[in-house]
């Protein structure tokens, strides 16, 4: 795809997110810069565990008064109890982007409006009392299979909103959520939709947690990607919505751009199922295909949000890839050690940050990163280190198991 | 830019054996894996004059229920309090297939697994259309899976969907830039969702018109595997076809030239 022009660019005009280390983005992005760590053994509202690894979870409920209020307006009569938490996760952080973008539902009735969300729990039926029951040859009354079949994200939301477009969920674990906003992008570029709601969600399930753990990925103490000392990944739970419209549209209503989605690559290791290519050789292409879309080269480049997960092979890869590519002096930093990991969500989650780091022009280092691994291929920034930006379009970039790799090119909106 | 459909085969879980040059890479394997291999095999094998896959060929699968017995089978070890299978895990996750995929024919391209209860396969072939038609792909394979599990035929069954089975199978189509080869190729698609009861995606009442006709297409695959089997009769190239199907949960169309 060749580069738009700034009229035909995709701007972000809205942004919402919850997850462990807060409930909209404004306190998200403080609890980053103030370095507020929120990992902690996972609560039994979730799931009871003698596993001893710390996560990062939000409080039991998860609607606020907006996200209730976006679920009672839809007239659809839905039950919170039926719908399950990775939806509710959802619902919460589209209200706050339809909130931020000056949109209410009305306002979108006689749009085409795109809905995209990444998750990995989402799509799955993990009702474990039912599955119990199922096994042991009894006939369990089957509501959680109906709920199961009524949470597709795009699909709840799109009934919550009342409106019509083309919607999708990606489950290309991981990266799902970067790529959703990537898919988004294309679709508004196609004119498929007028606007799009693009993101991702997940709740944390036992079978995540008992998984990765099973694959000896998880840390027992808070993160510390890129550190020389990191011993794996905190899970996390949570969603990122962004709303994207062509530039111009979003000028006739007069709406404020955060930014824009310049460019968006994907890119597949053909190596391994677990484990990236330890030269990051499909990030790195991922990487070349998003710039060449972006019409930008290297140089432009002031700010990398990492996927940044803290295991040894992945902090090792994307260095290994961002090095091989010659992105060598912008700084990078993950913002894992605030988060989590959440999966589905957190490439949408990390290109709400990113934007913001970018905007404010300045980016704290990575939380956990105490002595920086010396055989990485680059360097990081550390928990202490600040940096100025030295201008404003940034990356955020994923990796996820089947050796997918994802990334976007991010400009925020200047003063 | 037309896109031509160069290679469209579907198989069953009756039929499928497992690819013989690619059986060590997939001898640990899930079903869902393997018959997403299976059907890419011969969906790259039935078009000769196909350049290989390279960084410009991509991957789109759709699935409605995903790797759902493996991700019970890893259920089960944990409800049971035994040791979690790293492998069972990987496998059940969504994109398992798409990986195996990506590595076995060194697909190097975009990746892409959508998970959809009302139009799986549809909603990868316009994601693959897609991606060729802007110019990020010359070449996709596009494929739809579907396991299930005895879970799902149970709550089928107790839900009074109690007609035939749902088969476990796959679909593979090969996409590419048209050139200056005859074939048919993809004019127009359209996806329609709207919202529907959960039980009408345990019941699936689709219909495929095309041509005059109605064909009950009654599984999460059967629209997938008629329009494949229309594509694969005798070419005429006076033909165009129109098809639509429709469902409680919407409706998709999509017109394929023969040019």
């Amino acid at each position: 795809m060749s580069p738009p022009s700034q009229k035909n660019r995709i701007a972000v005009t809205g942004m919402g997110c919850c997850c462990g280390a807060g409930t909209t983005v404004p306190e998200i992005f403080r609890n980053l810069q103030e370095k507020k760590i929120n990992c902690l053994p996972v609560p039994d509202y979730l799931f009871q565990t003698d596993l001893n690894f710390p996560a990062f979870i939000m409080e039991n409920e998860v609607l606020s008064a907006a996200g209730n209020k976006l679920l009672d307006q839809s007239g659809q009569n839905f039950h919170r109890e039926q719908l399950n938490r990775s939806v509710h996760l959802t619902i919460e952080a589209a209200a706050e982007a339809l909130y931020d973008a000056g949109l209410s539902p009305a306002d979108l009735q006689k749009k085409r409006v795109g809905i995209i969300l990444g998750t990995t729990v989402g799509c799955t039926f993990h009702d474990e009392q039912y599955y119990i029951q199922w096994r042991q040859g009894k006939h369990p009354d089957p509501e959680p299979v109906f709920n199961y079949l009524n949470a597709n994200l795009a699909a709840v939301l799109q009934a919550v909103l009342n409106v019509q477009g083309p919607t999708a969920v990606v489950t290309n674990a991981c990266a799902s959520g970067t790529d959703a906003i990537g898919i988004a992008r294309d679709w508004l570029a196609r004119d498929l939709c007028d606007i799009a709601l693009a993101g991702g969600a997940d709740a944390l399930s036992r079978i995540a947690f008992y998984g990765f753990a099973s694959l000896m990925l998880l840390s027992e103490s808070p993160c510390a990607p890129f550190d020389e000392n990191r011993s794996g990944l905190n899970l996390g739970e949570g969603a990122g919505v962004l709303v994207l419209e062509p530039q111009v549209r979003a000028e006739h209503r007069k709406a404020h751009a955060h930014g824009w989605v310049r460019g968006y690559g994907a890119a597949s290791d053909c190596y391994h199922p677990t484990t990236p290519d330890p030269e990051g050789r499909g990030l790195q292409k991922a990487l070349t295909l998003a710039l060449s879309e972006a019409g930008i080269d290297n140089e432009s480049i002031s700010y990398i949000n990492a996927h940044g997960t803290g295991t040894t092979a992945n902090d090792k890869a994307e260095m290994a890839a961002l090095a091989a590519i010659k992105l060598l002096d912008c700084p990078v930093m993950s913002t894992k050690g605030i988060t989590g990991h959440m999966l589905g969500a957190a490439g949408a989650a990390e290109a709400i940050l990113t934007m913001l780091t970018l905007a404010q022009q300045k980016t704290c280092g990575t939380i956990g990163c105490v002595q920086l691994d010396q055989k990485l291929a680059r360097g990081a920034l550390t928990e202490n280190e600040h940096k100025s930006l030295k201008g404003k379009i940034g990356i955020s970039q994923s990796l996820a198991f089947g050796g997918t790799n994802s990334a976007l090119i991010l400009e925020a909106n200047g003063p | 830019m037309n896109i031509m459909i160069t290679a469209a085969v579907h198989l069953d879980e009756s039929s499928v054996g497992l690819p013989q040059q690619c059986a060590s890479q997939l001898r640990r394997a899930d079903d869902f894996i393997k018959l997403a291999a299976a059907a890419s095999v011969e969906a790259l094998d039935m078009c000769s004059g196909c350049q290989e896959p390279n960084e410009e060929s991509g991957l789109f699968v759709g699935t409605a229920f995903g790797p759902m017995q493996t991700n019970f089978d890893v259920l089960g070890l944990i409800v049971d309090n035994e040791q979690t299978s790293p492998t069972l895990f990987s496998h059940s996750v969504f994109n398992s297939a798409a990986g195996y995929l990506a590595r076995l024919f060194t697909i190097q391209g975009s990746s892409q697994t959508f998970t959809d209860f009302s139009w799986p396969f549809f909603q990868a072939l316009a994601a693959g259309s897609g991606a060729i038609s802007s110019g990020r792909l010359k070449q996709c394979l596009v494929v739809q899976v579907e396991t299930y599990s005895d879970l799902l035929a149970d709550a089928r069954q107790q839900t009074g969907q109690s007609a035939k089975p749902w088969q476990a199978g796959a679909v593979a189509w090969l996409l590419e830039n048209q050139g200056d080869r005859t074939g048919w190729c993809i004019d127009d698609s359209s996806i329609d969702s709207s919202p529907a009861a959960a039980a009408e995606y345990l019941h699936r009442a689709e219909y495929l018109h095309v041509g005059g006709s109605v064909i009950p297409c009654f599984d999460p695959l059967s629209a997938a595997i008629a329009i494949t089997d229309l594509v694969n009769q005798k070419n005429d190239p006076e033909k165009s076809l129109h098809c639509e199907i429709t469902a409680p949960y919407g409706s998709v169309g999509l017109k394929l030239q023969h040019s």
